[in-house]
């Protein structure tokens, strides 16, 4: 019975012997794969959309909206929600607990989690000019590897005033 | 869709009772139900240790205050041995066995 499912869609041994029977069932069936063949066309709709190119006013373009959107979410800033949205969350959470566990120490993960240290001896200023300069694409590849890896601390310095 | 959820998430909605403690009828993973094959043959003192750990894991209202602690005396005690079958059932299948029918397969 595993061995129809191991080798069709690339699932490991190992993965397949943390599921348990009905999922091994469920896997075997074909439903994932029927699921995944419903839901391409929608996931590529939504890629469609998705373009390098500059809007007319030079507005920054959509792909490189999404990867500043990244390097925010990498440098721990967090957008905070209204309250409605935060309610809703909540309760969210507490109707699929039996799903995901108990809500509240979500919670206090979420606000546990804060920015990185600031870059030791960096002004704000200076910090500043960093974050603006790599964000305007300014940045050359080379340089880029040099600094990544204290970007979110770099970034963190920035957002010391604010 | 919500039976759907139910299993992939690897729990169920069924729930029995054992003792008068109320155990949610959640499935095992494969490689938990190999190791209870190696040992599936002994005694029942030998599959003890193995099926109070399991039990513990699926107790209902955790929040009750006069949950008994599931351990290899209170697995001896409260699993009558013409149960054993269909706890096997259960932890296997996520589902209380079908009256009269084979199981499905």
């Amino acid at each position: 019975m595993i061995w129809d499912a191991l080798g069709v869609n690339g699932w490991t041994l190992s993965q397949l012997m943390e599921l348990s029977f009905p999922q091994l069932l469920f896997l075997q069936r074909g439903r994932g794969r029927i699921l995944y063949a419903r839901l391409e066309p929608q996931v590529q709709a939504n890629l469609a959309n998705l373009s390098a190119k500059p809007g007319p006013k030079g507005e920054p373009s959509e792909a490189h909206k999404v990867i500043q959107q990244h390097q925010k979410r990498k440098a721990g800033v967090i957008v905070p929600l209204t309250a409605d949205e935060r309610a809703l969350a909540y309760a969210r959470r507490i109707l699929l607990e039996p799903y995901l566990g108990d809500p509240d120490v979500v919670e206090e993960q979420a606000t546990a989690g804060a920015l990185p240290p600031p870059f030791p001896g960096m002004g704000v200023d200076e910090a500043q000019a960093w974050v603006t300069w790599v964000q305007g694409h300014h940045c050359p590849a080379p340089v880029w590897l040099e600094i990544q890896t204290v970007y979110n601390n770099i970034y963190a310095a920035a957002q010391v005033k604010a | 869709m919500s039976h759907l959820f139910t299993v992939l998430a690897g729990k169920s909605s069924d729930t029995f009772k054992l003792g008068g403690v109320e155990f949610q009828a959640a499935p095992v993973t494969l490689r938990e139900y190999g190791e209870y094959l190696a040992i599936e043959k002994q005694p029942i003192q030998v599959q003890a240790t193995w099926l109070a750990d399991k039990l513990g894991r699926r107790l209902q209202n955790t929040t009750k205050s006069d949950l008994p602690e599931i351990t290899d005396e209170w697995v001896l005690d409260n699993l009558p041995l013409p149960f054993l079958k269909i706890v096997q059932h259960i932890l296997l299948y996520g589902e209380m066995p079908k009256e009269g029918g084979e199981k499905k397969a």
